[in-house]
């Protein structure tokens, strides 16, 4: 097991090279340089910011060089400061709005699993019976529908028509006068539609996924095994058939990481939450690079740190992955 | 008629799909001679006025016709997703061909460049790339584009790794055939399929993301309509003007379901082992 860790942290830096390397090259994509775009969109940013743009990038000096320095503060975790407020630094700003976004994507995973994994069962079970027809018939509706289309009907719903969940933020405007108890009511009250919405497409597609790694599975001769020495029905699905099919599912929870990630930036604008893919939307508006920068590369890193964990969950649970690598 | 569009005609779902596809790219194609208005044209007399007889979809805070500008955002958003998907495919399937045929070092490289581009959230590099440029059609497709390859590099590159040392490749290459003529007329002919399927779903994928830039105003900018362009508006009138929100909503809606229907259709024709065998 610490050998496949080892072999997996190694493969890890390659990758975040890459990742620096993009996140680097976007940056020039701009036309001229990234100051001239600047002061011709924003003319209130004149000279002041532009020289500040000049230092933080080392502009003046060749790409490769300035590659090289900016590689330099990144890997100290430096991105700089922010161009807007009070040009506190860009790390200072992501470590208070990633527990937020990360909340909610956890939570938005829970909910995925706990849902899609009954649907994906009972369809793969019944296959072609009338349930499982309806079934796939709701998921790919469920699938295909826009998700910030999606926050804007069940705002209306739950936050404007029916007024039982608040549409905005993350506190009420009393919160500091809470208990503790009731704040964290508040919290769960605030985050339900986010959490609802960010999972509503993970839910549809992950009931599939499981859906045809049960179906299979179940063709396995170890399933006929098992049935053919008598077992009940329940056993062979539960403790045999899901056990397996769920060992494809960790990976794919792995891969669905950067989806959910990219996601709340449209959720966080929505619902006015303060997360990651809000400060990326603000910056974004406001042209703040520094913050655009940091956020781009430390979200590739959650996403490489989450792919990690699923294939570490996977080796645990699957003893065929750790020999394969070991082996190998 | 081949045994795999046989399956695809028996599956309505599938056919729903199709049909639903068919119906949305005759709609954009014939958006200017069907439209009843000018989707510029604006009217003062009408500013927000609710679905009537003259306005089927209502009109917008401008006076526009709603179901005019549905219309020529279905221009905007099939070609969005089928150019997007095509320089996606492209690239997949060059970059696939090289890493799969050559292996090796090749393919290291081939597939690390996959990896970053995998841990990057997409959507996180659509909205920095469009960040540092101008937010317009064109930039969307492309960025879209250039970055949503790497299922079908992945793909077409399982492909060739699997088949290259197949008799038939040998026997080709003993007789003097050209790498290029390898991979073109004897391997690549093989992942027609699956890449077929990859291309319909990522249109469905590519239409959501384009109508998600252009509802966070980072995609077509007004005054060209964009089913996620005409929601922006939407969300700030919704209390009052539901149809500004529902209908484009619907059209985004209806296209993906048509597209995912019509892709995972087409995928359990080509290989219908699982259906099948129980079924």
């Amino acid at each position: 097991m610490l050998f496949y860790l080892a072999k997996r942290l190694l493969w890890m830096i390659p990758v975040l090279l890459g990742i620096t390397i993009i996140s680097f090259g976007v940056m020039h994509l701009a036309p001229g340089d990234i100051t001239t775009l600047e002061t011709s969109l924003n003319p209130r940013s004149g000279q002041e910011a532009r020289e500040q743009l000049r230092e933080a990038y080392n502009l003046d000096e060749p790409i490769p060089v300035q590659y090289g320095l900016w590689l330099k503060r990144v890997v100290q975790l430096d991105f700089g400061n922010s161009f807007s407020g009070a040009n506190r630094p860009v790390l200072d700003k992501l470590a208070e709005r990633i527990p937020v976004t990360l909340t909610i994507n956890i939570a938005a995973m829970v909910l995925i699993l706990a849902v899609a994994i009954p649907i994906g069962v009972i369809s793969a079970v019944r296959q072609n019976s009338l349930v499982d027809r309806t079934l796939t018939v709701i998921v790919f509706l469920a699938f295909a529908i826009p998700g910030f289309w999606l926050a804007l009907l069940l705002m209306v719903a739950f936050g404007v028509q029916l007024g039982w969940l608040p549409v905005s933020g993350l506190t009420s405007y009393n919160f500091q006068s809470m208990g503790p108890l009731e704040q964290l009511a508040d919290y769960a009250r605030h985050l339900i539609l986010p959490v609802v919405v960010s999972a509503f497409a993970g839910i549809a597609g992950f009931s599939r996924y499981v859906r045809s790694s049960m179906l299979e599975v179940i063709r396995q001769d170890y399933i006929l095994t098992a049935r053919a020495k008598g077992l009940p029905e329940r056993t062979v699905v539960y403790r045999h058939a899901l056990r397996n099919a769920l060992l494809p599912v960790i990976t794919l929870l792995g891969l669905s990481v950067p989806g959910l990630i990219g996601g709340s930036v449209i959720f966080e604008t929505i619902f006015g939450i303060p997360g990651m893919g809000k400060l990326m939307f603000d910056a974004i508006m406001s042209r703040d690079y520094p913050v655009v920068m940091g956020t781009l590369v430390i979200t590739a890193v959650l996403t490489l740190l989450g792919n990690l964990l699923a294939d570490l969950a996977l080796a645990w649970a699957d003893p065929r992955v750790r020999r394969g690598f070991a082996s190998s | 008629m081949s045994p795999s569009v046989r399956r695809l005609l028996r599956n309505p779902l599938a056919v729903a799909g199709a049909a639903i596809v068919g119906v949305m790219a005759a709609l954009a194609l014939l958006a200017p001679v069907i439209a009843p208005y000018d989707p510029y044209a604006t009217n003062v007399d009408a500013i927000l006025a609710p679905p009537s007889a003259a306005h089927w979809m209502g009109t917008d805070r401008l006076g526009r016709d709603v179901l005019t500008r549905i219309l020529y955002g279905a221009r905007v958003s099939l070609s969005v997703g089928f150019v997007a998907v095509g320089i996606a495919t492209v690239i997949g399937i060059l970059l696939g061909s090289i890493a799969g045929f050559y292996g090796r070092w090749v393919d290291s490289i081939v597939m690390r460049l996959v990896d970053v581009m995998l841990a990057i959230p997409t959507f996180f590099l659509v909205l920095a790339v469009i960040a540092f440029l101008e937010p317009n059609i064109v930039n969307v497709m492309a960025v879209i584009g250039l970055t949503s390859w790497m299922g079908v590099t992945r793909l077409v590159r399982g492909e060739l790794l699997s088949l290259r040392q197949r008799e038939y490749v040998l026997a080709a290459r003993a007789l003097g055939a050209s790498d290029t003529r390898l991979i073109g007329v004897h391997l690549l002919p093989n992942g027609f399929a699956p890449v077929l399927v990859a291309a319909v779903l990522g249109v469905a994928e590519a239409i959501l993301v384009e109508s998600a830039l252009s509802f966070l105003g980072l995609g077509v900018q007004p005054p060209f309509a964009s089913w996620g362009n005409i929601l922006t508006a939407g969300k700030d009138h919704i209390e009052f003007a539901w149809w500004l929100s529902l209908y484009p909503g619907l059209a985004i809606w209806i296209t993906v379901l048509g597209f995912n229907l019509f892709g995972e259709g087409l995928r359990d024709a080509i290989d219908p082992r699982q259906d099948a065998e129980q079924g």
